[in-house]
């Protein structure tokens, strides 16, 4: 494991003293858990495009990489507030969604809440009907909820280690973390 | 409540699933060439980057309170009317040597 940091401290070294094509090492090495980390957050197609941005962010921002921490955990960092940026920005550019639940979503929401949902959700379509509804719910979130509720409700972390990933405060995550779950469950429960 | 509690868990679990579920894309090496032409076209790093970046850093960060200031202050001097020029022209005028005097020690 102290190889690991150190080999990638070297690359980092030569990479900030100049040698350019010595950063395509840490691209090829770490271009994987990248991509699993944009997949999770951003839409598929915009997927490969926000994981050029977080390494070209990373390149840029290499000279600020302090070594306190691992590279593997500075690129986290780097690609979830990268996920935040994008969101910020479709948030910005794009029109309020004013439609509600369809007929279908709010059958499936009626269907897993009445514990027909191991049945329904493996049945053709629901499967879609599953993530229609959750893109339907974070799609009405802001940003900031929308990747609290992501990373501490859907992916499980901690509100410390979602506060470290996005450079926040605990107290401010945690508050966003129960207003997003009060506002997920008031979208999916109302006029059911 | 209780059935509130059931509710939201049975839920969870599912949109859990959901967005563990969801279609992943994947690296090849064509996005791999595309990042590295990217970052060559930038070029290497060099020591006046840093420079660059501690005035992104901080410096950025005091502008949103000197706007602030410079808005206060001009609703200071619209409000009270202060007009520094002609105040000090007019200390001038009633004592010259004086006022020369302190300006010249820095009084």
């Amino acid at each position: 494991m102290s190889n690991n940091l150190s080999a990638d401290a070297e690359i980092v070294r030569r990479i900030t003293d100049g040698d350019v094509n010595a950063y395509e090492h840490l691209v090829k090495k770490y271009k994987r858990y990248v991509f699993k980390i944009v997949n999770k957050h951003i839409p598929y197609e915009q997927v490969e495009e926000t994981a050029q941005d977080v390494f070209v962010r990373a390149y840029q921002s290499l000279p600020n990489f302090k070594k306190k921490s691992s590279f593997k955990q500075w690129l986290a960092k780097i690609t979830v507030r990268t996920c935040y940026d994008f969101w910020r920005k479709a948030y910005r550019n794009r029109e309020l969604p004013m439609s509600s639940l369809t007929e279908n979503q709010k059958d499936w929401l009626g269907k897993v809440i009445a514990e027909q949902a191991s049945q329904a959700f493996y049945e053709e379509g629901a499967q879609k009907e599953a993530a229609e509804v959750l893109n339907y719910a974070l799609d009405r979130m802001s940003a900031e909820d929308r990747m609290v509720l992501e990373l501490i409700y859907l992916e499980g972390l901690s509100g410390k280690e979602a506060a470290a990933l996005l450079g926040w405060s605990v107290a401010n995550v945690k508050i966003r973390s129960f207003r997003a779950r009060k506002k997920l469950h008031k979208l999916l429960t109302e006029k059911k | 409540m209780k059935n509130f509690e059931e509710n939201h868990i049975k839920l969870k679990k599912t949109l859990v699933a959901a967005y563990k579920g969801k279609k992943k894309a994947e690296p090849d090496d064509g996005w791999q060439r595309d990042v590295i032409r990217h970052i060559r076209r930038l070029g290497p790093l060099c020591p006046e980057t840093n420079c660059f970046v501690l005035f992104d850093q901080f410096v950025w960060r005091f502008a949103a309170a000197a706007c602030f200031v410079a808005i206060l202050l001009s609703v200071f001097v619209f409000q009270t009317g202060l007009s520094p020029e002609y105040d000090l022209a007019k200390l001038y005028i009633d004592d010259p040597v004086e006022l020369t005097f302190v300006q010249y020690f820095g009084i």
